[in-house]
C-alpha cells in the first residue's frame, strides 16, 4: 500500500457542502459583493473558500510545466566550491603565492569590504577530486554517495552572488532582494500555482534545529507583500513529538464535533469580516483555519516516517537531515509545492573560517551528515518515478575564497566568504542531468564563462514549473514586483 | 524630442525625490538649475560610487586609472579615453558610456550591470544635454557624498512648525489639523468616529494590553461623550498595567533577552535581566521624562549632578549589558568587539533610529557615518567590554585601548581614537568638549544625545514620538522605526512628526501628555472603514483606523483575562518556560501577564513563538503578523486555550438563560453586545450540540469564541 493513500482529500466544494448543510450558505454570495479594488488581496482568499483555483496569480501555468514541485536544499554559511564541485588543479601550482601577486588590488578589495585578502596566500583544494559517472563530472571525495548519482545532476560552476555577507546572500538567494520584506521563492511559487493538496500548506520549511538563528532569519521564508496565506509553514526538527506543534486534537473531541465548532467559527468570522473588509489578513486567517483543520488528519501521516520501509529509511542514513529529506519526499509526493530543507539554521554551519573549527573538519562533518541523505533523496525520487516532476536544488549563499585566511587559530585552515564565483546544482524536474555548466577562472576566483546569478536561477526554477518569471508579478505600493526584479534569464542549456 | 518617463534610480537613492515635470522643461540654458539637480541627485552619486575607483584623478594618482578615462569632470567625459569620447550630449544612442553601462561592446562597471532605472537615468541625462556643473576634477567624491547626506530630512535640525490652519468640525486637536491637511491633498476624507464600545475596547488594548472589564462597558452607555472618554484615557494612563504594555514595546527595541544567546546548546541564562524589565515598567508608569530614561539606561549617573543614584537607575543601566555574547571559546578580541558592536548598534537603533553598526568595517555606504565615528563611539563604551584573556589554556593578547580598526578587524588596528559622537547629528563645527568635560563616558554620551540645541536631541525626540505613533496606529509616521536614515522610509507627515517631537520637548520629555494628545485626536478615534482602500490600503494617510491583530503577549493576556484566570501580580523573576532539553508544560501558577514569561534567546513560550513575539537578538522596531496554520492549530488544539475555554464557560454558568449567557460571553470576549444573528447562531449551536467526553456544548461554544478573528483583533 502506498504510504499515504488513506489521506482523505477534500476539495473546497465538499467542505462547503458541509457548511451549507449547517445553514452557512447565506454569506457566501459575499465574494462577488465584496468587489474590491485592484490591490489583489481583497477577494482572493474569500473566493478561495469557494474555489481553490483563484488563490493564485494564474489559474493555469504560463506554459507546459516540466516539474510539479521543488525541494530546495540550502547549505547555510557558504559551502566551498573549491572543496566540492569546482576542481582547480592550478591552485596547487600557485599554492602559497600571495593574493596580490595574482590579482589586482581592486579585485581583492572589491569583493569583500570587510576583509583585505591582499596578503592572503593561495590555498589548494584540501580534498582530492575525481571524475564520476558517464558524464565524468568532477566531485571531491567529500560526497561519495552523491557521486553515485552524478549523472542526474546539472552542476552550475559559474554562480555569482550579490554580497559576501551571510544575511544579504541568504536573503538574495531566497527573495532576490538584499533586505528583508520581500516574498520568498516558495511563496512566489505558491502564489503562481497554488497547492496541489488543499489539506496541506503549499510551502513547508524544515529547519534542522529548535529555532532559526541564522543571519537571514525568518525573512528568508516570509511571504513579504504577497497574501499572507503563502507564508511558509515552519517545521522544527527535533527528537520526538509531532513535527508541527499542536497538531493533535484533544482526546475528548471527536472530529465531527470539531467540524461543528469550525463551522461556527467560520460563520462568526464571516459576520466579522463584513464589518472589516479592509483587512486582507482576516480573510487569509479564515482560509488558514480550514487548512489547519485538514492538516490534523493529513500531516501526522505525512510526517510519520515510521511508515517507510526499513530499506527506504536506510537509504537516507541516520541523521536529522536525512529524516528531513525523507519528509520532504513524502510532502512533495502528496502535492506540497515547495519544500525547503535547511542545513545549519542554528548557525552558519558551512562557514569554514580558520577560527571556526577549520575548513577540513567543518566540511567533512557537514558532508558526512548530508551526503547520504541527499543521494538517498535522489535515488528514492527516481525509483518512485518522482524525479521527473520534482526539481531538486542544492544551493548555498556564496562560495569561498581561493586563499587561506589569516586567522588567529594556528593549525587550522580556513577560507573567507566569496561571492564572485561558486557552485550549486540542480537535478530532476526536467533538468538535463550529467551536465556541468559555466566556469570560473583557473583559480576559482571569478565566474567567467556562462555566468549565472540568483535571478537566473530563480527564472529557471520558475520556468520548470511552467511560470514565466517576467509575467509572475504582484502589484505592491504602486509597482509591479517580480521575484527576478528586472533581471533573470532562463538557463535553457540546462533543460532536458 | 522624446521624453521617457524617469523613475527613481536605485533604492538607495530613493530619497532624492523630485517632481518629474521639472525634467521635461526644455530649457536651452545648459546650467538649468533643475538639470543640475538631476545631475547631483541621480548621476553624480552613481559616478562616485561605481566609476571613480578606476576613472578619476584620484585613481590616476594611485595608479589605478583604467583606459585613460576620467569621469570625475565634465571635460574628462567629453574628451574620453582610449576608446574615444565617453558621451555625446543630446545623443545617448551614440554615447559610449551608455553602451558600456548596457554591457555592449564594453562592460561597465565590470562584472556588475547597474539596474535598468539607473541606466535610464543616464540616458535621460545625456538626452537632456548632459548638464554637468563639475569643472576641475571632483577630487573629493566621498566628502561630497557626506555633505549630500546631511541634507537628508532626519539629519536636519528641528525647527518650530506652525500647524496648518484649517476649519473643520472634524478637528479635535492640533494633530487633526496636520492629518486632515494631508488627506485633503490626497483628495480623501476621514472615516466617521468609532462607536463608544469600539473605542473602549480599542483604548484598553492600546494602553494596557488587556480587555475592558465587563463593568467598564456599562459605564459609557449610549452617546459618545468626549469628556467621558477623555476621563477614561486619563484613568487608564494611571493604571499600573500601562507600564506592562508600553514597557514591553520598549523591551523589543532594547533587544531584551534573558540569556546570552551564543548558541542554542549552551544558552546561559541571565538571572538578573528581569530587573531591567521591572525598571522599564516602573519608569513608564511613573512617566519618567524620556531624556532621563535614556540617560539612566546608558549611564548609572544620569544627566545632572543632582540625579542621585537609585536602585531604579542602576537597573535601567543594565541596558548596556543586555546584548548577546559570542561563544565561550571565541577569541577574546572577537568577544570584546562583538560586545562593543552590540552596544553601539542597540544605542543607534533604539535611541537614534540609525544603523551606525554599518560603519564597523567601512564608512557607512548610505548614511553619513564614518568608520572613524563608529570607533569614537566605541571609545565611549570601551571600559564596559571587559573580557578575560584566558581561552582554555591559552593566554591571548587583548586590545586595551580604543582603536580605529581596518576593515573591522582587530588584527588591523590603525590608530588610537578618543571618544566622539556622530557628527551629522551635531550642530556644525562641533566641539565635543561641551559634553565630554568632567563626565564619565556614557554620561557624556547621554548629554550629547539629549541635547536638543547642539546634539542629537532632535533625532532622539523624533524617533521616540514615532514609536508612540506606531503603537497607537499600527504604523509609524516613519514606517521604518529603527532606520531614519536614507534607506528608511521618509515620513508621511514630516511636519506632524516634528511638531510632536517639539511638543515632547516642551512637556519636559514626558510621554503621557503625548499619549493623551494622540488618543484624544479625531484621527485616532476614527472607525475602521474600507472607503479609500483602493487609494491607500496601507492607511498611510490615516483616513481610518486600520484593524490590527493583537501582539503575542496581548493574545495570551486576553485569553487569561477573559476566562477570569489572570493573576495580575507584578514584577519579579521571570516565569520559566523550559529549556532546550526540558519541555515546557503550562501550569496555572504561570498565568500572569506575558511580559513576565522568561525571555530566553532560544526558548520562548509557545504563544510568543507562534504569534510573532520579539526576536530579542537585536533591537526590533516592528513586529510581523504572520498567518500560518501553526497559529490556527495553537488555537484549536493547545491545552492552554482549552483550559481557558472551560474556565470561561464556568464564569458565565450562573445565568440560566442561554441568551443571557451568550450576551455575557460577548461582553467578556468582545466588549460588545451580540447582534441578533450572532445570538441566534449561538443558540442554535448550543441546542444542536450535545456534550461529549467532558466537553459540554457551552465549553465548545466558548472555545469557538476564543478562536474567532475578532478575539485577536482590535478595530
Amino acid at each position: 500500500m502506498p504510504p499515504s493513500s488513506s489521506i482523505i482529500r477534500h476539495n473546497r466544494r465538499q467542505l462547503l457542502g458541509w457548511g451549507s448543510a449547517l445553514g452557512m450558505s447565506g454569506s457566501l454570495g459575499m465574494a462577488g459583493a465584496l468587489g474590491m479594488d485592484g490591490i489583489g488581496l481583497g477577494n482572493l482568499a474569500l473566493a478561495n473558500l469557494l474555489d481553490r483555483s483563484s488563490d493564485k496569480a494564474t489559474s493555469e501555468p504560463h506554459f507546459r510545466p516540466r516539474a510539479k514541485s521543488v525541494i530546495l536544499l540550502f547549505m547555510m554559511g557558504g559551502a566551498s566550491h573549491l572543496e566540492t564541485f569546482d576542481y582547480k588543479p592550478a591552485l596547487k601550482k600557485h599554492s602559497g603565492k600571495r593574493a596580490d601577486e595574482l590579482f589586482s588590488e581592486k579585485e581583492l578589495k572589491g569583493f569583500n569590504p570587510e576583509k583585505d585578502f591582499s596578503r592572503s596566500r593561495v590555498l589548494p583544494p584540501v580534498f582530492p577530486f575525481k571524475q564520476h559517472g558517464q558524464s565524468g563530472t568532477w566531485i571531491s571525495s567529500l560526497f561519495p554517495h552523491l557521486s553515485e548519482v552524478v549523472d542526474e545532476l546539472a552542476v552550475i560552476k559559474s554562480m555569482y552572488a550579490g554580497s559576501p555577507i551571510h544575511s544579504v546572500g541568504q536573503l538574495m538567494m531566497h527573495t532576490g532582494y538584499n533586505r528583508p520584506g520581500f516574498p520568498s521563492l516558495g511563496s512566489w511559487v505558491n502564489y503562481g500555482l497554488g497547492s496541489e493538496n488543499s489539506d496541506m500548506p503549499g510551502f513547508v520549511v524544515l529547519l534542522d534545529g529548535p529555532s532559526n538563528n541564522s543571519s537571514g532569519g525568518r525573512a528568508m521564508y516570509h511571504s513579504g507583500f504577497l497574501p499572507a496565506s503563502h507564508q511558509a509553514t515552519v517545521v522544527e526538527a527535533g527528537k520526538g513529538g509531532p513535527p508541527i506543534p499542536h497538531l493533535k486534537r484533544i482526546r475528548e473531541l471527536s472530529p465531527d464535533l470539531q467540524r461543528r465548532e469550525l463551522d461556527l467559527i467560520n460563520r462568526l468570522n464571516r459576520i466579522h469580516l463584513e464589518k472589516n473588509r479592509s483587512q486582507g489578513e482576516l480573510e487569509s486567517r479564515i482560509d488558514t483555519l480550514e487548512k489547519a483543520f485538514q492538516m490534523q488528519t493529513a500531516a501526522p501521516e505525512l510526517f510519520d516516517i515510521g511508515q517507510e520501509s526499513k530499506a527506504t529509511r536506510q537509504l537516507y542514513g541516520e541523521s536529522d537531515f536525512g529524516e528531513s529529506c525523507l519528509r520532504a519526499r513524502r510532502l512533495v509526493e502528496q502535492g506540497v509545492r515547495f519544500v525547503e530543507v535547511f542545513d545549519g539554521t542554528t548557525g552558519r554551519r558551512w562557514d569554514a573560517h580558520g577560527n571556526r573549527g577549520g575548513l577540513v573538519r567543518n566540511h567533512q562533518s557537514n558532508a558526512a551528515r548530508t551526503d547520504q541523505a541527499i543521494a538517498g533523496l535522489i535515488k528514492d525520487l527516481k525509483s518512485r518515478g518522482l524525479l521527473d516532476e520534482t526539481l531538486v536544488v542544492w544551493t548555498t549563499e556564496f562560495g569561498r575564497t581561493p586563499f587561506e585566511e589569516e586567522r588567529a587559530t594556528p593549525g587550522k585552515l580556513g577560507r573567507g566568504h566569496h561571492h564572485y564565483g561558486f557552485s550549486i546544482w540542480m537535478a530532476g524536474g526536467g533538468i538535463r542531468g550529467g551536465t556541468s555548466y559555466g566556469e570560473t577562472d583557473e583559480l576559482g576566483m571569478h565566474a567567467v564563462k556562462n555566468r549565472v546569478s540568483h535571478y537566473d536561477l530563480h527564472a529557471t526554477l520558475l520556468h520548470q514549473l511552467g511560470l514565466d518569471h517576467k509575467r509572475l508579478t504582484f502589484k505592491h505600493n504602486g509597482r509591479q514586483f517580480r521575484l527576478t526584479d528586472v533581471e533573470g534569464k532562463v538557463l535553457t542549456d540546462l533543460i532536458a | 524630442m522624446s521624453r521617457q518617463p524617469v523613475r527613481f534610480s536605485s533604492p538607495g537613492l530613493a530619497w532624492f525625490l523630485m517632481p518629474l515635470s521639472l525634467l521635461a522643461t526644455d530649457d536651452r540654458n545648459p546650467q538649468d538649475p533643475d538639470k543640475v539637480r538631476f545631475f547631483e541627485n541621480r548621476i553624480r552619486p552613481v559616478l562616485i560610487q561605481e566609476c571613480y575607483s578606476c576613472h578619476s584623478a584620484d585613481a590616476a594618482q594611485k595608479g589605478n586609472l583604467k583606459a585613460g578615462l576620467l569621469v570625475d569632470s565634465k571635460s574628462g567625459l567629453l574628451k574620453g579615453g582610449e576608446s574615444g569620447p565617453a558621451l555625446v550630449p543630446g545623443n545617448p544612442k551614440t554615447s559610449l558610456l551608455i553602451d558600456a553601462l548596457r554591457h555592449g561592446k564594453l562592460e561597465m562597471p565590470p562584472g556588475k550591470k547597474l539596474d535598468e532605472r539607473t541606466i535610464r537615468d543616464f540616458e535621460n541625462w545625456i538626452r537632456l544635454g548632459a548638464v554637468d556643473p563639475r569643472k576641475a576634477s571632483d577630487a573629493n567624491g566621498k566628502k561630497w557624498m557626506r555633505k549630500q547626506g546631511r541634507q537628508h530630512w532626519s539629519y536636519r535640525r528641528l525647527k518650530p512648525v506652525s500647524p496648518p490652519s484649517l476649519d473643520s468640525d472634524w478637528i479635535r486637536n492640533t494633530i487633526d489639523q496636520f492629518v486632515l491637511k494631508r488627506m485633503l491633498e490626497q483628495k480623501i476624507t476621514p472615516a466617521r468616529r468609532a462607536t463608544p464600545e469600539t473605542l473602549v475596547r480599542r483604548v484598553h488594548f492600546d494602553l494596557l494590553g488587556l480587555p475592558p472589564a465587563p463593568e467598564q462597558n456599562d459605564r459609557l452607555p449610549g452617546a459618545p461623550s468626549a469628556t467621558a472618554f477623555s476621563a477614561l484615557i486619563d484613568r487608564l494612563l494611571e493604571s499600573p498595567h500601562f507600564g506592562e504594555r508600553w514597557g514591553r514595546h520598549w523591551l523589543d527595541v532594547a533587544r531584551f533577552g534573558e540569556s546570552e544567546g551564543s548558541n542554542p546548546e549552551e544558552d546561559k541564562p541571565r538571572h538578573d535581566a528581569y530587573r531591567y524589565r521591572d525598571a522599564v515598567i516602573r519608569a513608564f508608569n511613573q512617566d519618567m521624562p524620556f531624556d532621563e530614561f535614556v540617560a539612566r539606561q546608558l549611564s548609572g549617573s544620569g544627566l545632572q549632578p543632582s540625579d542621585l543614584p537609585s536602585p531604579l537607575a542602576a537597573d535601567l543601566n543594565l541596558f548596556v549589558r543586555l546584548g548577546t555574547k559570542l561563544q565561550r571559546n571565541s577569541h577574546p578580541n572577537d568577544k570584546k568587539f562583538h560586545m562593543l558592536d552590540d552596544m553601539i548598534s542597540a544605542t543607534g537603533s533604539a535611541f537614534l533610529g540609525m544603523t551606525i553598526e554599518c560603519a564597523r568595517c567601512h564608512d557607512h555606504k548610505v548614511d553619513p557615518v564614518s568608520s572613524e565615528e563608529y570607533y569614537q563611539l566605541s571609545a565611549l563604551f570601551f571600559d564596559l567590554a571587559r573580557v578575560t584573556n584566558q581561552v582554555g589554556s591559552n593566554k591571548l593578547p587583548v586590545i586595551e585601548h580604543p582603536h580605529l580598526l581596518g576593515g573591522g578587524k582587530w588584527q588591523r588596528p590603525i590608530r588610537k581614537v578618543t571618544p566622539g559622537f556622530v557628527t551629522v547629528l551635531t550642530r556644525d563645527h562641533p566641539d565635543f568638549r561641551k559634553w565630554l568635560n568632567h563626565a564619565e563616558p556614557r554620561q557624556a554620551l547621554s548629554r550629547w544625545m539629549t541635547d536638543v540645541e547642539d546634539g542629537a536631541g532632535g533625532m532622539l525626540a523624533r524617533v521616540i514620538v514615532n514609536r508612540l505613533w506606531q503603537h497607537h496606529f499600527g504604523r509609524g509616521l516613519v514606517d521604518t522605526p529603527n532606520d531614519f536614515g536614507r534607506l528608511g522610509s521618509p515620513p508621511t507627515h514630516p511636519q506632524l512628526l516634528d511638531w510632536l517631537a517639539l511638543e515632547l520637548i516642551k512637556e519636559d520629555w514626558k510621554l503621557k501628555p503625548l499619549h493623551r494628545l494622540i488618543l484624544n485626536s479625531a484621527t485616532w478615534q476614527q472607525a475602521s472603514s474600507d472607503q479609500w482602500m483602493a487609494k491607500d490600503s496601507e492607511n498611510q494617510w490615516l483616513w481610518h483606523y486600520r484593524p490590527r491583530r493583537l501582539s503575542a503577549e496581548a493574545i495570551r493576556d486576553n485569553l487569561l483575562a477573559v476566562s477570569g484566570s489572570l493573576d495580575t501580580k507584578m514584577y519579579g523573576p521571570s516565569i520559566p518556560v523550559g529549556t532546550n532539553r526540558t519541555k515546557y508544560v503550562e501550569k496555572s501558577k504561570d498565568w500572569r501577564r506575558s511580559i513576565y514569561l522568561m525571555n530566553s534567546r532560544f526558548q520562548l513560550h509557545p504563544i510568543l513563538k507562534t504569534f510573532d513575539g520579539a526576536s530579542n537578538f537585536r533591537s526590533q522596531g516592528k513586529r510581523g503578523t504572520s498567518t500560518t496554520p501553526t497559529s490556527a492549530l495553537y488555537g484549536l488544539n493547545s491545552k492552554f486555550v482549552w483550559d481557558q475555554a472551560r474556565l470561561l464557560a464556568k464564569r458565565v454558568e450562573s445565568s440560566s438563560d442561554p441568551a443571557e449567557r451568550i450576551e455575557s460571553l460577548y461582553q467578556l470576549a468582545f466588549a460588545r453586545r451580540p447582534s441578533d444573528e450572532e445570538t441566534l447562531a449561538g443558540l442554535k449551536f448550543i441546542e444542536s450540540t450535545p456534550g461529549q467526553g467532558g466537553i459540554s456544548g457551552w465549553v465548545l461554544y466558548c472555545h469557538a469564541l476564543l478562536n474567532v478573528n475578532e478575539f485577536i483583533y482590535v478595530r
